[in-house]
C-alpha cells in the first residue's frame, strides 16, 4: 500500500499523521477513543498484533506480507500507540523514564520512515564495463534510470583466501563525476559504499565466470532520502537500549 | 591453540563451574563461589582469545563459535547475578547451561575454519555478535528463573520481589537485544544499502524483541504471575528460532542473508 505514495505526498501525509496524533493527544481528556488509544490496553493490543504479524511473516516468509495492507495497518496502529506515548513522554518529561522515552521516540520515527517513506526509495543496478563511461542504470523491473552522475570503471580486483579459495575482497576503482564536484577517483568495496550527492553506490556483483579478470562490475545504486530521518532514529533507539540496560534495577518504575 | 585443545580448556572451566555450584550451597564465604565460577570463565575466555589469534578473525562466524561466547557469557552472567542478588540456585543453573553448550560443541561441532567473507569484514561485526550473545545469555538466565519460580509457585506463590528481578533482567536483555538489532541495521545499510528488509533472521529478531517488549508493558496489568512466566518462556522459544531455528526453517531457505 505505502509503496504507492511518493514525494511530495509522502511527506504531506506523514506530517498530517503526526499532526493528527498531537490532536488525539490533546483531546485524550475529552474523547474516549483518544483516551483509549493512548492507554495501556491499546498499547498491549498493538504490540501483540505486531508480534503476531511478524510471527506469521517469520513462518510463511516471502516479500508479499511486508507490502500488504494488513501488515501496514498493524504497523500504523503500533506507531500510533507508540507515537502518543512519545508525545506524552516529551510533554511530561521525567528523568527516571528517559530510557523508555528515547525508545518510544526512536521507534516512532523509524516506523514513520518505514510506513510513509517506502515509496521514495530508488534502487537501480549499474553495470559498468572497463573504461566505458555511463550514467544509465536499470531497476529490478527493467526500467532504465538516468543517474545524475557519470561512472567509469577503471579497475576491478578480487582477492581470495589462499587456503580455502573463498572470496576475501571485491573492490572496484571508479571515476565519478557530477556537475558539482567534477571528476574524482573512488574505491568501492563491500561494506564501503561510495556517496555521490544523494546516491550511494554499493559493490554488488562481477562477472562470475571471469572472476578476478572480470571486465565488468555491477553497482547497486540506492537513493533513500528518508534515511536522513532513519539514521537519527536508529541512533536514538541504540541510545535507548543502552540507557534501559544501564538504568535497569536502579529504581522501581513503570514501563 | 586449536579446536583439539578445546576439550582440555572446557574440562578445566567446567570443573571450576561445577565446584562453584557446589560451593554456593556449602561455602561459608558467600563471595567465594562467584570467584571460582569467574575463574572458570577466565580459563574459557583464554581459549576464545587463543582461537581469535589462531583464526586471525573473531571466532563468531559459525554456530559452534557463537556457542563459545554463549557459554562464556552464561557463566559470567550467573556469577554477576549471584554476587548481586545472592541467589544460591543461580550458579548451579548457569554452570549447567554453560557446560551443556560446551557439550553440544564437543558432540556436534559444526566448526568450519571458513575465512571471513567480505560482507562480514566490518567494525560492526564484533559488537553486533557479542551484544546479541550477551542478550541471549541474560534472557536464558531469566527464563530459568521464571521456570524455577513457576515450579514452586503452587507451594510458595511468587512475590513482587521475585517478579521485579525478572523485570530487571528482561530490561537488561531487551537493552542488549536493542543494541544488537540497531548495530545490525546500521551495518546492513553500509553493506547492502538497506537497514531493514524483513530478512527471515531480522523478522525473528523483531518477533523476539516485540515479545519481550510485550512482557515489560504487560506487567502492570497481569495479576497472575504464572501468565508472566508463560510469556517469558514463549519469548525464549522465539529467541531460539531467531538464533538457530531460522537455519532450518523452510521459508528462510535461500532468502536469508544470515544462513550460515
Amino acid at each position: 500500500m505505502a509503496t504507492g505514495i511518493s514525494y511530495p505526498w509522502s511527506v504531506v501525509l506523514a506530517l498530517l499523521y503526526v499532526y493528527l496524533l498531537v490532536m488525539i493527544y490533546v483531546l485524550s481528556d475529552r474523547c474516549s477513543v483518544c483516551k483509549w488509544l493512548s492507554g495501556r490496553t491499546s498499547c498491549l493490543i498493538s504490540i501483540g498484533a505486531a508480534f503476531l504479524g511478524s510471527l506469521m511473516l517469520g513462518l510463511v516468509g516471502g516479500d508479499a506480507i511486508p507490502d500488504s495492507l494488513w501488515f501496514t495497518l498493524i504497523l500504523l496502529f503500533l506507531s500510533t500507540t507508540i507515537g502518543l506515548n512519545a508525545i506524552r513522554d516529551i510533554h511530561h518529561f521525567r528523568s527516571a523514564r528517559k530510557g523508555a522515552a528515547l525508545a518510544h521516540l526512536g521507534i516512532f520515527l523509524i516506523l514513520i520512515v518505514g510506513i510513509f517513506g517506502k515509496g521514495d526509495k530508488q534502487v537501480a543496478y549499474l553495470m559498468a564495463q572497463k573504461d566505458v563511461t555511463t550514467a544509465t542504470a536499470v531497476t529490478s523491473d527493467g526500467t532504465r534510470v538516468t543517474l545524475p552522475f557519470m561512472l567509469t570503471l577503471k579497475d576491478f580486483v578480487m582477492e581470495e583466501y589462499e587456503m580455502s579459495h573463498t572470496p576475501k575482497k571485491y573492490m572496484s576503482t571508479v571515476h565519478l563525476s557530477d556537475g558539482k564536484r567534477g571528476m574524482r577517483t573512488v574505491e568501492i568495496e563491500v561494506n564501503h559504499p561510495a556517496r555521490v550527492g544523494s546516491w550511494r553506490l554499493y559493490q554488488y556483483k562481477y562477472d562470475l565466470s571471469r572472476g578476478e579478470d572480470s571486465p565488468v562490475s555491477v553497482f547497486e545504486c540506492v537513493r533513500d532520502p528518508w534515511y536522513c530521518l532513519a539514521a537519527p532514529a536508529l541512533w536514538i533507539i541504540l541510545l535507548s537500549g543502552a540507557v534501559v540496560l544501564f538504568t535497569a534495577g536502579s529504581k522501581k518504575k513503570r514501563v | 591453540m586449536s579446536w583439539s585443545l578445546f576439550l582440555w580448556f572446557a574440562a578445566v572451566a567446567a570443573l571450576f563451574w561445577t565446584v562453584a555450584a557446589v560451593l554456593a550451597f556449602t561455602s561459608r564465604k558467600p563471595v567465594l563461589p562467584a570467584y571460582v565460577s569467574l575463574g572458570g570463565s577466565a580459563v574459557f575466555f583464554a581459549f576464545i582469545i587463543g582461537m581469535w589469534v589462531l583464526l586471525k578473525r573473531p571466532p563468531m562466524r559459525t554456530l559452534g563459535e557463537t556457542r563459545l561466547w554463549y557459554s562464556f557469557f552464561l557463566s559470567v552472567t550467573g556469577a554477576v547475578i549471584y554476587l548481586r542478588y545472592r541467589y544460591k540456585w543461580v550458579l548451579p543453573f548457569s554452570s549447567m547451561m554453560a557446560v551443556m553448550f560446551v557439550c553440544i560443541n564437543l558432540f556436534k561441532p559444526e566448526i568450519h575454519t571458513k575465512a571471513l567473507m567480505p560482507a562480514l569484514q566490518s567494525p560492526w561485526f564484533v559488537p553486533h555478535v557479542i551484544v546479541y550473545m550477551f542478550a541471549y545469555a541474560v534472557l536464558g538466565v531469566v527464563t530459568l528463573l521464571a521456570l524455577y519460580l513457576w515450579a514452586k509457585n503452587s507451594k510458595e506463590p511468587a512475590g513482587e520481589k521475585d517478579l521485579n528481578i525478572c523485570d530487571n533482567l528482561v530490561r537488561i536483555g531487551w537493552g542488549f537485544l536493542t543494541l544488537g538489532m540497531v548495530m545490525g541495521a546500521l551495518w546492513a545499510k553500509q553493506a547492502w544499502g538497506d537497514y531493514w528488509t524483513w530478512d527471515p533472521k531480522e523478522t525473528w529478531a523483531a518477533v523476539t524483541w516485540l515479545g519481550y517488549m510485550f512482557y515489560l508493558h504487560s506487567r502492570p496489568r497481569i495479576k497472575n504471575p504464572v501468565l508472566s512466566f508463560v510469556i517469558l518462556t514463549l519469548c525464549f522459544l522465539m529467541l531460539q528460532m531467531c538464533w538457530y531455528g531460522v537455519n532450518y526453517l523452510p521459508s528462510a531457505q535461500g532468502s536469508s542473508l544470515h544462513v550460515y
